[in-house]
């Protein structure tokens, strides 16, 4: 029976990912991956944007540096679905498998999930994937376990590869621990998001984000519900363009306004289990969750959120709001599958209820399954990506690599239309410049790298590009967007292709503007590391052995 | 044995149920282009000059 859970959870993960096993990449929206990223200072947060993807990025130049970057990508997407489901099931405070089951099915086969991926927001799904195992971990550091923080610590290290990622993942561990231990916990937290707190706090041009997002990445209604059984359903995600067709369907809000009662009825049994204060706080938390994810959506709202972005430094995070409502998940999953462990009692057959209770996210949204019915595809990149890098890399020369056309996103048919995020930064061995400029709904939303808008302004005025560190210009054929021939004039061309032409631009070339300063950023990532290793061989080594427990027991013995 | 019997014929029907449900509430949301889509504003990423990263 103990293999009931692993294999139910494999089950789940494999129903989705199978079709994007072969070699290749999956590349969607924000979803990069590159079969050799460099080490780069923007994968640090050292660079002139903000460390959106840090240190996510920096992990990612290591972990292609031992395995092919499509390797990477399939062990990391296949862990996130594996561990989520898994997690959720162990942690119900129930001896029945098959009620774990239901919560892992719940968990695992979630909107969150489903509209998370197909965004590419993957660094968020291994975050979701944390999420059942910090809460185990963080109850455990409550109760006084032995090797409890160490654990704590493991199962938070995989979520603080980006901001949002680290946040959840911290509150999540600190609520679950209590109180008592905040003096551990929240210390060892903050210490784990440094790599990208003190370069997000350091960034010379401040980390305000542009208002005109607040509004475009609003939690969304789906179906003819509001956006707040969107978001109790674990859906909600702001673009339509990334929601399975099966979250339109009119019956949505009923089941889930169903699941959300059945989940809170189940959620009465969690105190007498766990204990009134951490059953409290798990629930509080989820409800917060979800009041930040609909906060923009309730009037008033938007202008609140709008007004913050633009004058809290950091609060750019409440933008995409939906996200939030991963703290939310796991009450409801667990909730779900305690309520129908209570309604079990109740019925005869209770096997019926059971297996239509695990089945029923697989029934309404099986349009998730085999990546989303072919939404996402394996595809290669032209031989062209590798020709440049290899150009880069052999050249000495300073200066940076502006991208063009002027765009963050790019549609090529090599990858089947795909809206996908410019691979350049990630593929190419030296800092590439790319547009922050994003068009949501047809309508730009300004971005907040500095360098970025004093480039195009040079741009508009045909100044010398060297003069503001870019050593070359690649243009990406095949995608959107025009460039300027006035631009390209006087540059010298290296290398063209059906896909990509690389230009080198001549005369001087400036150092590029100064980031966050180094040896503080880099203090903070040793120091996570150093807390991640501690924890490793906390829990690796024979610690404990010399505590007054064992000593006393020793000498009776 | 009846019960075994009574809980796969329970569990089956419900599947076939609700996932035909789910099949036709799905398809009947798909848009009648010859009805709704006449007045349709621009399909998204159809400006030449821009990739939209996402309709709200």
């Amino acid at each position: 029976m103990r293999l009931v859970l692993p294999a139910v959870s494999a089950v789940l993960a494999l129903l989705v990912l199978t079709p994007l096993l072969g070699r290749g990449f999956v590349l969607n929206y924000d979803m990069v991956f590159a079969p050799d990223q460099s080490l780069l200072p923007d994968g640090l947060g050292l660079g002139s944007a903000l460390p959106r993807s840090v240190p996510a990025d920096a992990v990612m130049s290591f972990a292609t540096a031992l395995l092919p970057g499509d390797v990477v990508q399939k062990i990391v997407l296949l862990a996130a679905l594996f561990a989520g489901p898994l997690g959720a099931g162990r942690l119900v405070p129930t001896n029945s498998v098959a009620i774990r089951v239901v919560a892992a099915v719940w968990y695992g086969w979630s909107a969150y999930v489903a509209e998370r991926l197909f965004m590419g927001h993957w660094p968020y799904l291994v975050a979701y994937a944390c999420l059942p195992w910090i809460a185990a971990a963080g109850l455990a550091v409550r109760r006084g376990e032995p090797k409890a923080l160490p654990k704590l610590i493991l199962a938070c290290a995989p979520a603080v590869l980006t901001p949002t990622g680290g946040i959840i993942a911290a509150v999540l561990a600190v609520v679950c621990s209590g109180r008592r231990r905040l003096a551990v916990t929240v210390p060892v937290t903050v210490l784990l998001n440094m790599p990208w707190l003190l370069p997000s706090v350091l960034h010379p041009g401040g980390s305000l984000s542009s208002p005109d997002g607040a509004g475009a990445f609003a939690a969304r209604v789906e179906s003819w519900g509001s956006p707040v059984t969107s978001v109790l359903g674990l859906g909600g995600i702001w673009n339509a363009e990334v929601v399975p067709g099966s979250r339109e369907m009119p019956l949505l809000p009923v089941i889930t306004l169903l699941s959300v009662a059945v989940a809170l009825v189940g959620l009465r049994s969690l105190a007498p289990r766990w204990g009134l204060a951490p059953a409290r706080s798990f629930v509080v938390l989820g409800a917060i969750g979800v009041a930040i994810a609909v906060f923009g959506t309730l009037p008033g709202g938007g202008d609140v959120l709008a007004w913050a972005v633009s004058h809290v430094p950091g609060a750019g995070l409440l933008r995409d709001s939906q996200k939030w409502a991963a703290w939310w998940a796991l009450p409801l999953s667990l909730g779900f599958a305690l309520g129908v462990e209570a309604a079990g009692r109740y019925l005869a057959n209770r096997t019926a209820l059971v297996a239509l209770a695990a089945l029923l996210p697989l029934i309404t949204m099986p349009d998730f399954a085999w990546a989303g019915l072919g939404r996402l595809q394996v595809v290669d990149y032209p031989a062209d990506w590798s020709a440049v890098r290899t150009v880069l890399a052999a050249d000495d020369g300073a200066g940076d690599v502006l991208a063009l056309p002027m765009s963050a996103f790019r549609r090529f048919s090599w990858n089947g239309d795909r809206t996908q995020l410019d691979p350049a930064p990630r593929f190419l061995p030296r800092t590439v410049v790319i547009d922050d400029v994003v068009h949501v709904g047809g309508r730009p939303v300004s971005g907040e790298d500095g360098r970025v808008a004093t480039i195009r302004r040079a741009m508009a005025r045909n100044d010398d590009l060297g003069a503001f560190g870019i050593g070359w210009v690649l243009v990406e054929h095949g995608t959107p967007g025009s460039v300027d021939p006035g631009v390209l004039r006087g540059l010298r061309e290296v290398w063209s292709g059906p896909w990509l032409t690389l230009y080198r631009v001549p005369g001087v070339i400036a150092p590029p503007p100064a980031g966050a300063p180094r040896s503080p950023v880099v203090a903070g990532d040793l120091g996570a590391v150093a807390v991640v290793a501690s924890g490793l061989l906390w829990l690796l080594l024979p610690a404990g052995r010399f505590s007054r427990s064992s000593r006393s027991r020793t000498v009776e013995e | 044995m009846r019960t075994l019997i009574g809980a796969v014929i329970a569990v089956v029907a419900g599947l076939a149920f609700a996932g035909g449900g789910t099949y036709v509430l799905v398809n009947s949301l798909a848009p009648d282009k010859a009805v709704q889509l006449n007045n349709a504003p621009a399909p998204n990423n159809s400006n030449p000059d821009t990739v939209n990263y996402g309709t709200p």
